[in-house]
C-alpha cells in the first residue's frame, strides 16, 4: 500500500465512514445471498471500532412504511422505534415522553458542533424483523437513549443509538458520528 | 437478545472492514485507470478518490449477483471519467467543485507520476484503439489493460458475456489489422 493510497482510505474514512458504517443495507461485498425485508432494513450494535467506545444500533426504514413512526411496548418490557419520516421527530417524541422513556430522537446533521455518543448502551437486535429495540432498564440512570435520525437521500431514515447525560444534545454532527465518538462520558 | 445473521446484515464495524478490503484490493486498478487517461497526478488523485466517494455512497446498490465489486469499482470509474470529461469541456473544474480537491503531498505527487509514467503503454495502446466503438475500446481496455476477467468487464459494461467476446475478437482483430504493413 502506498502512501497515496494510504492517505486516501484515511480521508474516505475521515469524511464518509459514517456512510459506510450507518449504511442501511448489509454491505454484501461478497456476499451473494441478500435478504431484505420490505420496510425495514437493519444494521447491528456497533463495538470495538478503531477509537469507538459508543454503542451504537443501526436500523433503517424505508419512506413507503407507513406510519410515519411506531412505538411499540413489547411484553418484555423492551421498546421498539420505527421512525419512518424524518419530520416525524416531534411526534415521536412525544410519544416517548408518553410513554415515560428516558429516550429522545434529535436530527443527525452536517453543522452539528456536537459528535459521538458519550456512553455505551446495550442495545437489543431482533435479527428476524430488522428492528432494534430500546432495553429501558439498560438506560444508565441520569442519561436518554438518543435515537440520532439523518435521511439520506434515497429517502431512508437511519438511526444511530446510544446514551448521553440527560437532557441529551437537540442534534448531533454526522460526519465522523462514530470515528469520532469520546472514550468515556 | 442476538446479533443480526452475519449474511444479511453485517455489524458495522465489518462492514467497514469489507469496504476497506474492497478498497485495498482495487485501489491500485482504479488510480491505473486514470493514469492512463490524465497525466495530471492531482487530477488522477481527485478522479480516484472521486469514485470510491461515490462507491460509499451507492454502497446499496451494489449487488453481488450482478458482478464483482472490482466490476462495480470500474463501472462507477468509467461514469466519473465520463462525467470529469464532459465538464473540462465546458470548462468546469469540477473535481474540485464537487469532492474537494485534495492536497498531495510530496511523496504522493511522485508515486502517481510514477503510476502515470508505468501507463505509457496503456496510454499508447488506448490511442490506438480511438477509433474503436466505445465498447470495444472498453471490452479491450478493462480486459486487456485492467486485467479484469470477460466476466467481470460484461458486467461493468452492462452487456452479456457473449456479447463481450464478440466485441473483444473484433476489437482484437480490428487492432491487428491496423499494425499488419500494407
Amino acid at each position: 500500500m502506498t502512501a497515496f493510497e494510504d492517505r486516501l482510505w484515511a480521508d474516505l474514512v475521515h469524511e464518509h465512514g459514517d456512510e459506510i458504517l450507518l449504511h442501511p443495507a448489509p454491505t454484501a461485498l461478497h456476499i451473494a445471498n441478500r435478504r431484505r425485508p420490505p420496510a425495514l432494513r437493519a444494521g447491528a450494535a456497533l463495538a470495538g471500532v478503531g477509537l469507538v467506545a459508543g454503542a451504537v444500533l443501526i436500523f433503517t426504514a424505508t419512506k413507503a412504511a407507513p406510519p410515519a413512526y411506531a412505538v411499540t411496548t413489547n411484553p418484555d418490557g423492551t421498546v421498539t422505534v420505527t421512525l419512518n419520516d424524518i419530520q416525524a421527530i416531534t411526534a415521536l417524541n412525544a410519544e416517548l415522553a408518553r410513554d415515560g422513556l428516558h429516550a429522545k430522537a434529535i436530527p443527525l446533521t452536517a453543522g452539528c458542533p456536537t459528535r459521538g455518543f458519550p456512553n455505551m448502551m446495550p442495545t437489543g437486535t431482533n435479527p428476524s424483523t430488522y428492528t432494534i429495540t430500546i432495553v429501558p432498564a439498560d438506560i444508565p440512570p441520569g442519561y436518554t437513549a438518543i435515537l440520532a435520525a439523518s435521511e439520506s437521500s434515497s429517502g431512508e431514515v437511519r438511526i444511530a443509538q446510544g446514551a448521553w447525560p440527560s437532557p441529551g444534545p437537540s442534534c448531533l454532527n454526522r460526519t465522523r458520528l462514530v470515528i469520532q465518538a469520546p472514550t468515556s462520558g | 437478545m442476538s446479533t443480526p445473521p452475519a449474511a444479511t446484515a453485517a455489524p458495522p464495524h465489518r462492514r467497514l472492514a469489507e469496504f476497506e478490503a474492497v478498497y485495498r484490493a482495487n485501489v491500485a486498478g482504479v488510480t491505473g485507470f486514470f493514469a492512463r487517461r490524465c497525466p495530471e497526478p492531482h487530477t488522477v488523485a481527485d478522479l480516484t478518490s472521486e469514485t470510491f466517494a461515490q462507491a460509499i455512497a451507492s454502497l446499496g446498490n451494489f449487488d453481488p449477483r450482478r458482478g464483482s465489486a472490482r466490476a462495480w469499482l470500474f463501472g462507477i470509474a468509467r461514469h466519473v471519467f465520463a462525467w470529469h470529461c464532459a465538464q473540462a469541456a465546458n470548462g468546469n473544474h469540477v473535481v474540485a467543485a464537487l469532492s474537494g480537491h485534495r492536497e498531495l503531498d510530496d511523496d504522493e505527487i511522485e508515486e502517481l507520476a510514477a503510476r502515470i509514467d508505468d501507463q505509457r503503454a496503456g496510454r499508447e495502446m488506448l490511442a490506438r484503439m480511438s477509433r474503436l466503438l466505445e465498447l470495444e475500446r472498453s471490452a479491450l481496455e478493462l480486459v486487456d489493460l485492467a486485467g479484469l476477467p470477460a466476466r467481470e468487464a460484461a458486467a461493468a459494461l452492462n452487456v452479456s458475456p457473449g456479447g463481450l467476446r464478440v466485441r473483444l475478437f473484433r476489437a482484437r482483430n480490428r487492432l491487428r489489422r491496423e499494425q499488419e504493413p500494407k
